[in-house]
């Protein structure tokens, strides 16, 4: 654990609720434009909060009738952020399998140069098939090929990274590419940027330990928090580094009133507005079973708690699929409990109450060793995240969990991660 | 009309974050004294030292470093009002899904001066390409094809944020690309239309033939319409902008006006992705 809780806010368009754009003064077209994402990144600036994330597919992943979508490309969205602001730490997520490694390190390295040592990759290796067809490729490769190209992939982009901060010239050859030479980008004021992993298959977990410097994770019970968090930071071990060197950041949905009162009435105004499939349609894609399966009065049947058929072709997130199936298994709910446990989120956990409650859930997973922070996502923004800035941020600074300035200037700093080629072994 | 051309390790010592105050005052003067920017020309031009030797290039590794073109136009974009911003790119890295996503998003956030000078490839960058196995030229052409069926995929009208119905956006509208060449793409982009929708796409004076065809302009030596300067340092750029460049006209505020171009009027035909609610509900009835 750091001396104070990693706190990222996880800008998804204008909130995770479905129905979040109903509920605030936004202009709908808020979602592509980039004085809406300026305000939030000042709002997060003004909260002291370690970075600004966004989450990303390059593609539209499910029909927008209902609600925005990710739009506006990350790392422009962080550029004109990181105008705005001077501290906040700003991460992308870009994927491993619809990119090329030598134009995404010189993209993201710049980023970083530019605003002075701030950036993060969250590297995914996307679980959508409707993105496969806008890189031409008529199926998603399977799990264990998006893996072993996301491992050489990363290899390649750190690497490079590495190349602009005094480390050797890349010489690579492997199954997926070939690419050699030094990247012709400034260091940064933090070297290169942070390596950031989410996903939490097996394989995604094992990238993690090995390489990253922090993951995002969905985990959705405080025992399944402790052992994912135990287990990377094995991996860590095993590979040679120092486990500290890797931050585990699950994601927590908030949903905050002044009074529990207030809070619940908020969160039942976005339940009651659900169109009626969409929260059944969500539960069944995250599980990988026909909707028309499901019955909401019962508890998820025997072979859906089981596991899929068949890891390697899985199509959604396998990690996602975890968090939920263990969540159904240990809390014995039944498919309409579990629907309104989600939220209408795809496996993420949820808190509903007033900001100390919010507070009290951060310090338990913080203290009981299963998060060294959280990528908080606001059911809306903005008023989701001011609160949660106003009210929250100042409870967790009395309890001495939280800094009250930005003491360093890059996000490598904050997070106490050193640049990793002088201090750290690579697999 | 007066184009101002950056290379991208001239555009690392303009973005130096350690003298913000020079940044801005550089993009006070660029809105004054140039029509454009064209941001990365060393991509179009290889054959020219990025930065002559003697200039106060900055340090990298690999000698001679500079920054991604795009990153630049965001960060000029936030900085200036009436500049316009063209991104030099090469897809035989830069897919063009990728490079069509961010062209959308530097022209919503740039209120529509967003260009593309279309390169066929970087020779920073390894050989090869991960996407095609086209001759570079023929894929370069093929990925502007692309990129403007992608970027007419998804109507602005579609979003429609009903806060009573519950609509937030009339998805039936949104139009696959189903495009196939040196790039196979399906589209639809998941940026709705920017404020020029086509942002202009510019070829260089040496451009293949494939890439000169398929470009909205292709600079000339003899173009008397177009003033190139070219700094090879920020003393020379300092120097340029101290007066204002005579042949700065400062016409219209999208670039697709300044470089006398029609709007854009992109056809809205297509395979519709999504399903038509009200469509399925009035077939029901009418069985």
């Amino acid at each position: 654990m750091t001396g104070h809780v990693i706190l990222n806010v996880n800008v998804l368009d204008v909130g995770i609720t479905h129905d979040a754009w109903r509920h605030n003064a936004l202009d709908p077209l808020a979602f592509v434009d980039i004085a809406y994402f300026q305000n939030v990144g000042r709002i997060a600036e003004r909260g002291a909060l370690d970075a600004f994330f966004l989450a990303d597919g390059p593609g539209i992943r499910e029909d927008p009738r209902y609600k925005p979508l990710r739009s506006l490309e990350p790392t422009l969205i962080l550029g004109a952020v990181a105008a705005v602001t001077e501290n906040l730490g700003l991460i992308g997520t870009a994927s491993s399998t619809f990119n090329d490694p030598w134009e995404l390190a010189h993209r993201f390295q710049s980023l970083d140069f530019v605003s002075g040592g701030r950036v993060g990759w969250n590297v995914v290796t996307t679980y959508s098939e409707q993105i496969a067809g806008n890189f031409g490729l008529s199926e998603l490769p399977d799990r264990d090929s998006r893996y072993r190209r996301a491992g050489e992939f990363v290899d390649v982009v750190l690497g490079l990274w590495r190349s602009v901060d005094g480390g050797p010239a890349v010489d690579h050859h492997g199954e997926y590419f070939d690419i050699d030479g030094t990247l012709p980008v400034p260091r940064s004021a933090q070297g290169y940027p942070v390596l950031v992993q989410a996903g939490g298959s097996p394989a995604g977990r094992t990238l993690a330990g090995r390489k990253a410097n922090a993951v995002f994770s969905a985990e959705l019970s405080l025992q399944a928090g402790i052992d994912h968090y135990d287990h990377v930071r094995s991996v860590a071990a095993a590979a040679g580094r120092d486990p500290a060197h890797v931050k585990i950041l699950p994601g927590l949905i908030t949903v905050i009133g002044s009074t529990e009162e207030e809070a619940h009435r908020r969160h039942a105004e976005s339940t009651a507005a659900a169109p009626a499939d969409f929260p059944v349609e969500r539960l069944a894609s995250t599980l990988g079973v026909d909707a028309a399966t499901i019955d909401l009065d019962a508890p998820l049947p025997q072979h859906v708690l089981a596991g899929p058929p068949d890891p390697t072709h899985f199509g959604a997130s396998l990690g996602f699929r975890e968090s939920v199936v263990r969540l159904a298994a240990e809390e014995r709910l039944t498919a309409r409990k579990l629907v309104d446990a989600l939220a209408g989120g795809g496996g993420h956990r949820k808190i509903v109450g007033t900001p100390e409650q919010v507070a009290d859930t951060i310090e338990a997973w913080y203290r009981a060793g299963a998060a060294d922070g959280f990528n908080l996502m606001p059911d809306r923004f903005p008023d989701g995240l001011e609160i949660f800035v106003d009210e929250v941020i100042p409870l967790l600074r009395r309890r001495g969990l939280f800094r009250h300035g930005y003491e360093d200037r890059t996000l490598r700093g904050r997070l106490g991660i050193p640049a990793g080629h002088r201090t750290e072994v690579t697999a | 009309m007066a184009l101002l051309a950056l290379t991208r390790p001239l555009l690392g010592e303009l973005l130096r974050p350690s003298d913000p105050a020079r940044l801005r005052r550089v993009a006070t003067l660029l809105d004054q004294s140039v029509d454009a920017v064209i941001l990365g020309v060393d991509l179009v031009t290889p054959e020219h030292p990025a930065t002559p030797s003697g200039a106060a290039g900055v340090a990298g590794a690999a000698g001679v470093a500079g920054v991604d073109p795009t990153i630049a136009a965001i960060t000029l974009a936030h900085l200036t009002t009436r500049v316009g911003l063209i991104v030099t790119a090469a897809p035989h890295r830069d897919h063009p899904y990728n490079l069509a996503r961010r062209l959308a998003s530097i022209d919503h956030a740039s209120l529509g001066r967003a260009g593309l000078l279309i390169a066929t490839r970087d020779s920073d960058a390894p050989a090869g390409s991960p996407w095609t196995a086209s001759e570079p030229g023929d894929a370069a052409a093929d990925a502007v094809t692309a990129i403007r069926e992608l970027l007419r995929s998804f109507p602005i009208d579609a979003i429609v944020g009903d806060r009573r119905s519950g609509v937030f956006a009339e998805s039936h509208h949104i139009l696959a690309v189903d495009h196939r060449g040196a790039f196979n793409v399906t589209g639809p982009l998941q940026v709705p239309w920017s404020p020029q929708v086509w942002p202009p796409v510019l070829a260089w004076f040496d451009a293949a033939g494939p890439v000169a065809m398929v470009a909205d302009v292709v600079l000339t030596e003899h173009d008397s319409r177009f003033t190139l300067h070219r700094p090879a340092h920020l003393d020379e750029l300092d120097e340029l902008l101290s007066a204002p460049l005579s042949a700065a006209r400062r016409l219209g505020t999208t670039l697709r006006e300044r470089l006398g171009l029609d709007p854009a009027t992109p056809p809205t035909r297509g395979r519709a992705v999504f399903p038509n609610p009200a469509a399925q509900v009035d077939r029901v009835s009418a069985s």
